[in-house]
């Protein structure tokens, strides 16, 4: 499908290595090869093979040949993550990297995630109903996050204390962002 | 004929008004807020203006800006869009005193619809049928919550100034009743600058079905029959369609003529929409009329083959109707499904970002309303519609497998869309089978995650990633992980894409 003719000896070199990448889609981990093989690529996911050829489009758009079949990809990414789109349905993958996130809840350790609220979205926080020492019941709300000009309410996940509030009104909260940290009632 | 006219709106319907105006050859002024200064309606306007920062208030819904504007630009007549600043009579009476057309009803029939209280209680003296509720507006907290009880839960928080279902909550206990109005009013303050709120009774798994009215000054009112709005998530519409599957010729003929009863009642002029909730035994009663152009416009259009934005500008510069009740006919079935950026996965959460990728489709019977382009930034500030989608075809059936397969071929990538979701619930056989109502998204789709259709397009997926990232290697890593920004132009990364280069060698 792509010939050699009219490519560069850098080109050659990079599509002739073999290109090993891990990517999370739905909290479960990929383990992905590509190479180079006679009439296109050869690759594995996890530990299936596949031998495809790609008729390319555009920059965003090829033609995968599988078993004589045409898949129609729309494809792009941005950082680590890749969005493919295949028959109209959309795939959005991470790819892995050690380290992890910095603000999500993901870092903490499970004892503590219970004792958080988090940002149920990006966006704006127009209301903030706590301060440090508060008792809250399960379910009160904590804080009000606004975007789109849609409103989400950021309740309490069990009955306790406020020991920590991390954002103040009108800051900016990532999704999954720790807004406020608790602490149980026997502290 | 106007002679240039100023949209006081962004996204898809600034841009459906700016092509109407450039149709019928009127000069057309833009005005944007500074995350908005690249936007489509910015682009396709004669001349476009900054509002400044992009809080709603300081530039959207900012008056004295948009109305300094005008003036200083020449345009004589401003077409509001929906949403914004277009029910708020303040701002029409704003232009009906500095001399500008508004485009759209008078000062007083806002007014006079937009108080939702006020215009049940005209309808019910005009012996119009209404749904059981609050007649005077009460700000006490305590005696709303008499109110609620007196009319019996389930009861709806609904927004006096509202509309397209912000600030509107059911509650079915008073135990919720207080948090609830909280967050109703703060939505209504923030949407259209009004907390005053008001209960009505819940009425259970009713369709949404409404008409279009067109008025001129001269009194004369026509209907341009109905479009069903039942699908929907947060009370707000998601997908419609016309004709409603509920109607028989003689409810419709009876509901068409309430509509223009309605209209006439209210002086209305210009195009509007008069919004019915149909219950389960056939009974109707009327909620309100949105007294603007309507996001779901288009399917009207298709079936009626009227221009509703250009009759818009039309009767505001003081022609008559052209047509008659009795010429107006439709003809075959549309559907609209709206593209939102929001994640449908996770309680249509908004989501923005870039749009990286954009693929729109096309073919006979596919209309695309549109506010994006590949390489825009879809932002937090503002309602999340991108686009509709609407199809045309002879009858239901074919119009909904039209809309599958146009669904199928919108690819927008680097933000979360309604596009699959939108796919699944047209494929649905409940729907399929028309048996719409307005608990349909919570009945039907309550726990709904993207299916993929079959498992073998994950892997298909997946091994698509892989090769892209073949032909395109991460450049230079570690500078670009260091201090990149969060997205990078897809374009400089094009790497072994060569467009062409494989077909020169066949």
């Amino acid at each position: 499908m792509l010939p050699e003719s009219g490519r560069s000896a850098r080109g050659r070199e990079q599509t002739e290595r073999k290109v090993e990448l891990n990517l999370t889609f739905n909290n479960e981990e990929y383990r992905l090869g590509v190479e180079r093989a006679e009439d296109g690529y050869e690759v594995t996911v996890g530990d299936r093979i596949y031998q495809v050829s790609v008729r390319p489009i555009s920059s965003n758009t090829f033609s995968l040949v599988i078993h004589g079949a045409n898949r129609l990809i729309h494809i792009a990414s941005a950082g680590r993550a890749t969005y493919v789109a295949v028959d109209g349905r959309q795939f959005c993958f991470q790819e892995a990297t050690p380290g992890g996130r910095k603000h999500g809840t993901r870092d903490l350790p499970i004892d503590r995630r219970e004792l958080t609220a988090i940002a149920p979205m990006p966006g704006r926080v127009v209301k903030l109903n706590v301060t440090e020492g508060d008792r809250v019941e399960r379910g009160h709300t904590l804080a009000v996050v606004e975007a789109m000009k849609m409103e989400n309410e950021v309740r309490a996940p069990i009955d306790g204390y406020v020991d920590r509030v991390l954002v103040r009104e009108d800051d900016m909260v990532n999704v999954g962002q720790v807004m406020i940290e608790l602490k149980s009632g026997e502290d | 004929m106007l002679k240039k006219v100023l949209v006081a709106n962004r996204g898809e319907i600034a841009v459906r008004i700016i092509r109407a105006c450039r149709e019928v050859g009127i000069p057309t002024v833009a005005v944007y807020s500074d995350v908005d200064h690249s936007s489509l309606h910015v682009q396709l306007a004669n001349e476009a203006y900054s509002l400044g920062p992009p809080p709603p208030l300081e530039s959207y819904l900012n008056i004295d800006k948009i109305i300094d504007i005008a003036k200083m630009s020449g345009a004589d007549a401003i077409h509001p869009g929906y949403g914004f600043l277009a029910e708020n009579y303040h701002f029409t009476k704003r232009c009906e005193d500095e001399g500008l057309i508004f485009v759209g009803a008078t000062s007083e029939a806002i007014r006079l619809l937009g108080n939702k209280l006020e215009s049940r209680e005209t309808m019910i003296r005009a012996g119009i049928p209404v749904i059981p509720g609050m007649e005077t507006a009460v700000r006490d907290t305590a005696a709303l919550v008499q109110q609620a009880s007196r009319i019996g839960y389930p009861v709806l928080i609904k927004a006096a100034s509202g509309g397209g279902g912000k600030g509107m909550r059911a509650v079915s206990s008073q135990a919720e009743l207080e948090r609830a109005l909280e967050g109703a009013r703060r939505e209504s303050k923030s949407a259209f600058g009004d907390d005053t709120v008001y209960v009505e009774k819940f009425i259970e798994r009713p369709r949404h079905v409404e008409f279009q009215i067109l008025a001129d000054h001269s009194g004369n009112t026509v209907h341009l029959f109905e479009r069903e709005c039942s699908i929907q998530r947060r009370h707000q519409k998601i997908v419609e369609e016309t004709p409603c599957t509920a109607l028989d010729d003689q409810l419709r003929r009876k509901m068409g003529e309430v509509a223009i009863e309605v209209a006439r009642v209210a002086h209305y002029t210009n195009a509007g929409t008069v919004e019915f909730l149909l219950d389960q035994d056939g009974d109707f009663y009327f909620l309100e009329v949105n007294t603007r152009v309507q996001v779901e416009h288009p399917i009207t259009e298709m079936t009626t083959g009227i221009d509703i934005v250009k009759l818009q500008l039309a009767l505001a510069s003081g022609d008559p109707i052209p047509v008659k009740q009795q010429d107006i006919v439709p003809r075959g079935h549309s559907i609209e499904a709206r593209i939102y950026a929001e994640d449908a996965e996770n309680d249509f959460m908004p989501s923005f970002g870039t749009i990286l990728f954009l693929q729109e489709p096309a073919g006979p019977g596919i209309r695309n309303d549109t506010g994006i382009y590949a390489g825009c930034d879809v932002t937090m500030h503002y309602d999340p519609i991108l686009a509709k989608l609407i199809v045309w075809d002879e009858n239901r059936e074919m119009a909904r497998s039209r809309m599958l397969t146009a669904l199928r071929d919108y690819t927008i990538l680097g933000i979360k869309t309604t596009i699959a979701f939108l796919r699944d619930v047209i494929a649905h056989p409940e729907f399929a089978a028309g048996n719409t109502h307005t608990d349909f998204i919570p009945e039907h789709f309550a726990q709904w995650r993207e299916a993929g259709d079959e498992p073998a397009n994950l892997d298909v997926a997946l091994l698509s990633a892989a090769i892209y990232r073949h032909l395109n290697p991460p450049r230079a890593a570690g500078r670009a992980a260091a201090s990149g920004p969060a997205f990078p132009n897809p374009w400089n990364a094009t790497g072994e894409w060569e467009i062409g280069q494989g077909k020169g060698a066949d």
